[in-house]
């Protein structure tokens, strides 16, 4: 642990107005990357920053870092549905839903969060091709490489359907039943 | 760095937009060169630790 980066992160954190959107983010990676229990406080108070890579790095600290908060799956299926700060590859919501995948094997309501997203067209592509990735993952469908490529390139084409019927057709054959780690 | 797999599938499409200005597909290509040089310097920092470790 680099007890210099730390203190410059929380220093940085402290002040957040004085600074810009990418230098609070690194800050934010800096801290989770050198983290004591307890950061989470300071970083939550990002979770309502303007930025959207700002927040998807608060969310990756809270699901990966630091220990179980009992409202994080309330705070993910939230930012599941979508979130009006989201531009581009929609961070906020394509983390949420890597943070929903995590819970998926034992939490019914997180599985089901992640079906009702990739079904819904209305998913923009990044993090719904995210959610079917996540989808294949729990119930054992090999993702290739060209599969999220596919299915961001266009959501609709024969290849993206046909893979969504292939995961689909895996979750069915489960009877919706994750695979145990 | 999630993001990023996701982000360069995401610039090509949008480059394949024929509405796109000249602007826009600069501001598109400069990205694109940036994740490009990201990835280089990823890959030579590899090379070093691999180095290190023989």
């Amino acid at each position: 642990m680099s007890m210099n980066v730390r203190q410059n992160a929380i220093a940085l954190l402290t002040t957040p107005n004085k600074h810009s959107p990418l230098a609070v983010h690194n800050a934010i990676i800096d801290l989770r990357r050198n983290p004591k229990a307890g950061d989470e406080h300071m970083l939550r108070k990002y979770l309502d920053y303007p930025d959207d890579m700002v927040v998807s790095a608060v969310l990756y600290a809270l699901i990966h870092i630091y220990e179980f908060a009992p409202d994080l799956k309330e705070l993910l299926l939230r930012f599941a549905d979508g979130d009006g700060r989201d531009n581009g590859e929609m961070p906020i919501q394509t983390q949420a839903i890597e943070g929903l995948a995590l819970y998926s094997r034992e939490d019914a309501s997180a599985l089901s969060k992640l079906l009702e997203v990739a079904s819904k067209n209305e998913t923009a592509e990044a993090p719904r091709a995210r959610a079917w990735k996540c989808i294949a993952e729990l119930f054992g469908v090999p993702w290739q490489r060209e599969y999220s490529d596919a299915m961001i390139w266009d959501p609709e084409s024969e290849k993206s359907i046909s893979i969504r019927r292939e995961v689909h057709a895996a979750v069915e054959a489960r009877d919706g039943k994750p695979i145990t780690a | 760095m999630n993001g990023l797999f996701d982000r360069i599938p995401l610039l090509k499409k949008y480059l394949a937009d024929p509405n796109l200005t000249a602007a826009q597909r600069a501001a598109i290509e400069g990205e694109l060169g940036e994740i490009s040089h990201l990835l280089d310097r990823a890959e030579q920092i590899l090379g070093e630790l691999a180095g290190s470790v023989r």
